[in-house]
């Protein structure tokens, strides 16, 4: 019922601001490799479609800024490749986030997608998507024999107030 | 401030919430489009927030469920809040000029202060709460710790988390969070300072009587004990007893029934209003919210006292808890130890999985104590339709006629029933149990009948709690 209003603000101005957002936080860590407004815009209409796809909301821009930046020390990306290789591995993200329920959090999850691409998939996004599923099940397995944050789905921690 | 507008939303908790009020704001040109954005983008924020908080700083996005839960939990906030000033002009006022999020901070301090006063109603009721063996309403009071542990003020201000079954005379189920568990609680108070005027034996009795009218076991019917006692003692005050009296004789019934025949439903209302202000009266209630709860379910009694009258089934509304000439001269059937729920389970799948009609009946009968399990166990459509008549055949001529107490009870309301009539009069029903046993019956030779039908017409089953 109130969902609508998330959307409708995050759709609007909104969109054009955290484009903006992007651009000028690539241009403070990209070592030359920053993106254009074109490319940011390209990036939040993806994450957001991406949001909507997976059933999830995020009002800040964290975790695309700090995977563009890590993306931007990968030694398998070039400029022309940034913004479409943003916009996949964060299908990866979202995708993996939903299948363990939240099972992991997400600079962890990051750190993991992106040791992986740079490492065993040696930049290759199609090797990366391949093991999506078992990181997924590992995450799975590992929640399972110590639950983590798990209650309900969602990482609990609420306070009585 | 909180305590002033906490007070006031205890006035204005049905009306409209902020969303709507925004919606109506914009509609009538009081609210300009850049301000609605303004307002959505600082809830934005406060979800933002909120989201952070609830993952432990692990995760900046949740899913759309969880999201909104937080967003209706926002706004729970922001309504309690705002809800304490009373107009649109005056709460449209309130969100162009206030900040959201201060807004949103101040109605925290309102839900928080509502759990501590619905805290304080939670141990008024535990020392007050009536000794009576009705499930429901134990269950109920003993699971509101639940509220208290579960509730969350910032992440699920609007859930209230809890197990309550029963029903009260006044439960306003629109409310949500706290609000709604508040009222409860307080309505749920008033109903114990009205029984408390009675001695909790008569209690019991006219919970028993209860029972024995509608052939249900009390202890576990949705009943409400107040609304049953309110109910005999303003019929006791009619038929000249003291107010603290919830006995009524069935001389008594008979006088008040003649009474009641004789009046239109104008004369009805000021009978039972003068009698209520006469119970009210002489069982010394001195609160005014306690007078009011009471005077608002007389509108509602006068409509029922109508209905039974030109229905003519005033015996099921006025309790006859004394001098019932079937209970005098009657059979007692003592009833035995009903079983648990988890044997009960057990045992209908042992009969269900019983490839053997006669172990199928060994099973029913040595499993069973209690006439209720017995039923119980035939409405749970374990046997098929022959098997039913081989169960009937086994059982002696009292056994006969519990059951039938229980297929007859609506008939054995208005006196004693002639059970070649009443077997004709049932023979449409779609309870299969009660199909199989009226064709049983219907088999049987006339002289078992005439037994089968004195034992119906006499039998009283024993109810421990009297």
């Amino acid at each position: 019922m109130l969902l609508p209003i998330i959307y409708k603000t995050m759709n609007g101005a909104l969109q054009e601001l955290q484009a903006a957002e992007l651009m000028q936080f690539s241009k403070e860590c990209a070592h030359g490799l920053e993106i254009t407004l074109k490319d940011a815009a390209e990036i939040i209409d993806a994450r957001n479609r991406l949001l909507q796809t997976y059933g999830r909301i995020e009002i800040d821009l964290e975790v695309t800024k700090i995977l563009l930046q890590k993306l931007f020390t990968s030694p398998f990306i070039s400029r022309e490749e940034i913004t479409q290789a943003t916009q996949e591995i964060l299908d990866i993200f979202y995708f993996i986030k939903n299948e363990t329920e939240d099972g992991i959090g997400d600079s962890d999850l990051i750190d993991r997608l992106l040791y992986m691409f740079n490492g065993d998939c040696h930049g290759s996004i199609e090797l990366l998507k391949s093991t999506a599923e078992a990181l997924t099940r590992e995450i799975k397995e590992k929640n399972i024999k110590s639950p983590l944050l798990q209650q309900g789905g969602e990482i609990n921690n609420e306070p009585k107030y | 401030m909180s305590q002033n507008i906490s007070l006031n939303v205890e006035k204005t908790l049905s009306v409209p919430d902020t969303a709507s009020i925004i919606k109506e704001g914009f509609s009538k040109g009081m609210i300009e489009k850049r301000k609605i954005e303004d307002i959505q983008t600082q809830i934005l924020m406060i979800l933002k927030d909120l989201i952070q908080r609830y993952t432990n700083g692990e995760s900046s996005s949740v899913t759309i469920e969880t999201a909104e839960k937080l967003l209706n939990s926002i706004c729970f906030s922001i309504d309690a809040c705002t809800a304490g000033y009373i107009g649109t002009r005056e709460r449209i006022d309130l969100l162009l000029n206030g900040s959201i999020t201060e807004l949103y901070e101040k109605g925290l301090e309102i839900v928080s202060s509502y759990v501590a006063e619905t805290k304080k109603l939670y141990y008024r009721i535990i020392k007050t709460r009536l000794n009576v063996p009705v499930e429901a309403y134990n269950l109920t009071i003993d699971d509101f710790p639940i509220f208290f542990n579960k509730y969350s003020i910032v992440f699920g201000a609007h859930d209230a988390p809890s197990n309550i079954d029963y029903p009260l005379m006044f439960d306003n189920s629109h409310l949500k969070g706290v609000f709604y568990m508040k009222q409860y609680m307080e309505n749920l108070l008033f109903e114990t300072e009205i029984c408390s005027h009675f001695d909790n034996r008569e209690i019991l009795k006219l919970l028993a009587c209860y029972g024995k009218v509608y052939s249900i076991d009390y202890k576990k019917t949705l009943l409400n004990i107040c609304e049953l006692v309110i109910n005999n003692s303003i019929f006791s005050v009619i038929a000249g007893s003291k107010a603290d009296r919830l006995t009524i004789t069935e001389q008594q019934y008979e006088s008040i029934s003649k009474r009641l025949l004789r009046l239109n439903k104008e004369k009805t209302n000021t009978l039972l209003n003068e009698a209520c202000e006469k119970m009210i009266h002489g069982l010394e209630i001195e609160q005014s919210k306690t007078i009011t709860y009471i005077k608002i379910y007389m509108p509602e009694l006068a409509s029922r006292v109508t209905n039974a009258v030109k229905n003519n089934c005033l015996q099921n509304l006025i309790i006859i808890t004394e001098g019932n000439q079937s209970q005098q001269q009657g059979i007692i059937y003592e009833e035995g130890e009903r079983m648990s729920d988890a044997k009960f389970r057990t045992l209908t799948s042992k009969i269900m999985k019983c490839g053997s009609t006669r172990e199928k009946i060994n099973l029913i009968k040595s499993g069973t104590q209690s006439a209720y399990d017995f039923i119980d166990i035939l409405e749970a459509d374990c046997l098929f339709e022959d098997e039913y008549t081989y169960l009937f055949a086994s059982l002696n001529d009292i056994d006969l006629a519990v059951l039938g107490k229980t297929v007859f009870n609506e008939e054995l309301r208005s006196g004693i029933i002639k059970l070649d009539i009443v077997i004709s009069e049932k023979a449409n029903t779609d309870i299969n149990w009660q199909a199989e046993y009226l064709k049983f019956l219907h088999n049987l030779e006339p002289t078992r009948l005439i037994a089968i039908e004195r034992f119906i017409n006499k039998i009283q089953i024993a109810d421990e709690s009297i």
